[in-house]
């Protein structure tokens, strides 16, 4: 289509193609109702986990403080979400338990990735030896069973949420590397990578500067969805008594105990296990919604 | 396609034997005496010594690397420390309980998954769609545990309508009238037409495989839509359906068969990703799996028994990753 | 709806065309508006004749191939109004199943990507059989021998084995003789062939254009060429049409079109065309580029870049204007030279 319009055609573009990008993608955000939706959502709990010591009506006893008085108290006003068995508030203990949620998954989405990335660019880039044996290497790590990894490292290092962390980044990392080392090796081809080695570039240069930036989407959108996942798994391993330890306000801790009451305080379980599905649904949205925008087959500007 | 097998199963066993390594370094380090396990709570400390140099653990770990490989090789994967059995015998008798599980969940969450990606990706945009598209993303969002107490509530408690736990109910255990060929109790009742243990097993299979499959049918059903919506925008399609091929030809024979490529991948994926959730459905419906065995294992440092059960784990990534480079390379455009 | 004069010379009375598009308007919508991407006021493609559509890319061409066969992607494209006539009967009205029915046994399309035309899982036989058992009913084994059959009418060499191998080990050019087998298969009256030979290179081209052309002698089978290259529609087809955004500039017969062109856009065409013994040293381009369609130009589309526009062009949409027997140009300033 004509109409004197322009695309910028440069492997890394000039600022104000750079915007233009960024607000079309907006744009195809909000057009998607439930990509928009999951997007708030998680605006809205990280908001949460930094408000929580507002929002929380007994903030000490998402920390720990008993209150033997109070114990299994249905939901009323005064405790919107009823207590425990240790009389403590469970609404404040949910909210304190989303900034330990999005702390871990922050934290182990980052290393994994911290780890992973350049490994699998570098692996996918040089080719040949390395290649094999980091390839390899990451084979080693991705059958290894991720639960029986964090089983050991409790059982070297102790169980704490810390790490109960480690061990999943520990586990996740060799995904990125698979992933971003595919699509590095189907650039490596492209005359643009040619060209830039042609002039003369570095190679580091090359690496950081034009694969880098056109082999991020992909992980971009593997992290949003891993970091449900690895809130997941961390439950899971907390559920397990892998993980966090009493008194932390776990959400898988607490659902561990509230399995317990059961029968006798249904609310128990049922708060905490919402607080989880409505967190990894978000980022479930947004991961989906991110990788229909980044397909180039939607972007049709 | 042969030669591809081939390398494909060195790669394999390179990787298997890495993570045998690794394994082996951990039980090393684990801070737990399973001399002392072996010995019992009142040995002294001459038995102690003994029981040592009976497990081997005075010799370099170089010695007892190779010790145990040549055993493995043998067949013989050592004895538990905590069950005084034959590993390989444990893994036997926990492993079918396992895998039944794992078997028939899967089997589930296909055939809900594929179905659910095929209307949701035919019907895009209705009602149908989104209804689809919600059950995927609540399938791979829910937890596994939480899942597993929710439909104990509804289908115990409420409804009283399937048991809470366990492979069989008590009376049959103790009766022990269970068949035992292949520890698949589905297919031992049904090859001694023992038509009480089938329907009872089955009982208390559904809860726990459903459970299982609902991460599977989620991921299934979303990848499947999304590679199904892809090719249907692809000229090919164009051309089937500007030659009026009927529209079954063109969804099944001209689409779905380009669309099943990832899907697959990412089935054979998840399923390591059910390895966890099957500890989780183990523990809550008090399933005698491999879970509990591996739970047991690993707090009482049992090191034969974790070094077998990783090595089985292993295998069986191996042998799905190489299933899953087969079928892709069926593919006639992959040169291989 | 623009005013239109009969084609025919006058006293005689034309037998009624094969396809006739009447006031066929296409909008898409895209992330920056809606516009009408194509606005086809007539067109008619006469029985046994050969009937090129020549636009420049974006012009809407390829759409007219889609709106025939009621193909358009919906989203973003919808055709809004207009009917498109085949034997008279009206295809945008046809219930889907009627429609699938004539896909292919009495409308055959060629597209222009070779490639991505064909299915990569299965054999180029397979699909071939495909279309065979659809539309003829036949059985497989009859299927395939017909298949080989039409393979050798498209000369295709070493028919045999070619049923058995898969679209990705064959050349762009056998690609597309399998798609022109295809076309043929059920010796369907009308043949849309939408840029057939735009992906092959010159030597291949000149052999697919050979193999049309024979094909069309020995057939009689009525064709609409759809490209973008002039040279390949003086070579094959009788009457042409040009588009320009989305609508007719001028429609007749090729001689005369290309002769004695009269809309501007035409002669601009024509003039660009560097030839040898042409002792200028650059190109003669026309400032500009095509509208966008979300925001056109009011009146006559192609008056900004004009050299014979004037005060009306910009106001009023032009009229057909009749310059010959069969040669029709919308233009205010029709038959204008520079």
């Amino acid at each position: 289509m004509g109409g004197g319009r322009r695309s910028d055609l440069s492997a890394g573009g000039s600022r104000s193609a750079a915007l233009k990008q960024l607000k079309y993608s907006v744009y195809l955000i909000r057009k998607n109702t439930l990509t928009t939706v999951g997007f708030s959502v998680v605006i809205a709990l990280f908001l949460v986990a930094i408000l929580a010591p507002v929002i929380a009506p007994y903030p000490d006893q998402a920390l720990g403080a008993t209150d033997m008085s109070q114990t299994l108290l249905k939901p009323s006003w005064h405790h919107l979400f009823g207590t425990d068995e240790m009389g403590r508030d469970l609404f404040s203990r949910v909210v304190y338990g989303t900034r330990i949620s999005l702390w871990i998954g922050t934290l182990v989405v980052s290393l994994a990735l911290l780890i992973g990335v350049p490994l699998g660019l570098i692996a996918g880039y040089t080719g040949g030896l390395v290649d094999e044996v980091i390839m390899r290497f990451t084979d080693i790590f991705l059958s290894f069973p991720p639960l029986l990894l964090a089983i050991a490292v409790a059982a070297l290092l102790g169980r704490s949420l810390n790490n109960a962390m480690i061990s999943i980044a520990i586990a996740w990392w060799p995904w990125y590397t698979r992933l971003i080392r595919g699509t590095v090796v189907s650039l490596r081809e492209k005359p643009f990578i040619e060209a830039a080695k042609t002039i003369g570039t570095s190679p580091w240069r090359i690496m950081t500067r034009h694969v880098l930036r056109n082999s991020l989407s992909p992980v971009i959108v593997q992290a949003s969805l891993d970091f449900g996942s690895v809130v997941l798994t961390s439950a899971a391993l907390s559920f397990l008594g892998l993980g966090a330890q009493p008194p932390q306000p776990e959400w898988g801790l607490i659902l561990n105990t509230a399995r317990n009451y059961f029968l006798v305080a249904p609310w128990y379980s049922f708060f905490p296990g919402m607080a989880m599905v409505i967190t990894v649904l978000a980022f479930n949205l947004v991961g989906d919604g991110l990788r229909e925008i980044t397909d180039p087959k939607t972007r049709r500007l | 396609m042969w030669t591809f097998i081939v390398r494909r199963l060195v790669n394999g066993i390179l990787v298997i034997i890495g993570v045998s390594i690794l394994t082996f370094m951990l039980t090393v380090i684990i801070p737990s005496d399973p001399a002392a396990r072996w010995a019992g709570p009142r040995a002294n400390a001459e038995q102690l010594a003994k029981a040592r140099e009976e497990l081997g653990l005075d010799q370099p770990v170089l010695v007892r690397y190779v010790r145990y490989v040549s055993g493995v090789l043998r067949g013989d994967l050592g004895t538990s420390i905590r069950t005084r059995q034959p590993v390989m015998r444990d893994l036997k008798t926990y492993i079918p309980a396992t895998a039944e599980l794992v078997i028939v969940g899967m089997i589930i969450a296909l055939l809900v998954g594929v179905p659910l990606g095929i209307w949701s990706a035919l019907r895009k945009d209705s009602w149908i769609d989104h209804l689809c598209r919600a059950t995927a993303v609540f399938g791979v969002s829910l937890p596994t545990f939480w899942l597993a107490m929710n439909l104990q509530v509804l289908f115990f408690r409420w409804l009283g309508w399937l048991p809470l736990g366990g492979r069989l109910s008590g009376f049959i255990e103790a009766a022990g009238t269970a068949p035992n060929i292949t520890g698949f109790l589905l297919l031992d009742s049904l090859l001694t037409l023992n038509g009480t243990v089938f329907f009872d097993a089955l009982k208390h299979l559904l809860l726990p495989a459903v459970t299982l499959a609902a991460y599977p049918i989620g991921l299934v059903a979303k990848q499947l839509r999304s590679s199904l919506l892809e090719v249907l925008n692809e000229d090919y399609v164009r051309v089937a359906r500007a030659y009026g091929l009927p529209q079954r030809l063109v969804t099944y024979g001209y689409a779905l068969r380009n669309a099943l490529g990832p899907t697959i991948t990412v089935f054979a994926l998840c399923l390591g990703y059910s390895l966890v959730n099957t500890f989780l459905i183990e523990a809550v419906f008090n399933w005698p799996g491999l879970g509990n065995y591996t739970a047991l294992a690993v707090t009482t440092g049992d090191y034969p028994a974790i070094m077998g059960i990783t090595l089985f784990i292993a295998v069986v990534y191996v042998l799905l990753n190489l299933i899953v480079d087969v079928l892709i390379a069926l593919d006639p455009r992959v040169r291989v | 709806m623009r005013a239109t004069t009969p084609l025919s010379e006058a006293g005689t009375v034309p037998a009624a065309p094969l396809l006739e598009i009447n006031d066929l308007q296409v909008e898409f919508k895209t992330y920056e508006g809606t516009g009408v991407t194509l606005d086809l006021a007539h067109l008619d493609v006469f029985e046994g004749e050969s009937f090129g559509l020549v636009g420049e890319s974006g012009s809407g061409k390829s759409l007219t191939a889609l709106a025939v066969l009621n193909l358009i992607p919906n989203p973003p494209g919808r055709i809004i109004r207009g009917e498109i006539l085949f034997r008279g009967t009206d295809l945008l009205k046809l219930p889907p199943q009627i429609l699938a029915k004539k896909r292919g046994a009495e409308i055959a399309t060629i597209f222009q990507d070779p490639m991505s035309s064909l299915n990569p899982v299965l054999t180029v036989g397979d699909q071939l059989v495909h279309v065979l058992r659809t539309h003829k009913g036949l059985t497989a084994a009859a299927a395939r021998a017909r298949a080989t059959e039409l393979f050798e009418m498209v000369r295709m060499p070493d028919a045999d084995s070619v049923l058995r191998k898969y679209p990705h080990e064959l050349s762009g050019g056998m690609r597309q003789r399998v798609m022109i087998a295809m076309a043929l298969s059920c010796e369907a009256p009308l043949l849309i062939a939408d840029e057939a030979t735009r992906n092959l290179d010159v030597t291949i081209q000149a052999g697919i254009i050979d193999l049309l052309a024979e094909l069309k002698e020995k057939t009689g089978v009525t064709v609409l060429y759809i490209a973008s290259n002039l040279s390949v529609v003086a070579q094959l087809c009788t009457r042409m049409g040009l588009l320009y955004a989305g609508q007719i500039v001028e429609i007749g017969g090729t001689r005369e079109v290309l002769e004695s062109p009269g809309h501007p856009y035409t002669r601009a065409l024509l003039d660009a065309i560097p030839r040898i013994g042409d002792a200028s040293k650059i190109l003669k381009v026309t400032e500009g580029f095509p509208p966008n369609p979300i925001a056109p130009p009011p009146g006559c589309r192609f008056h900004p870049r004009c050299p014979a526009a004037v005060g009306e062009c910009s106001r009023k949409v032009p009229p057909a204007v009749r310059l010959g027997p069969g040669h029709e140009v919308y233009c205010f300033r029709a038959g204008w030279s520079n």
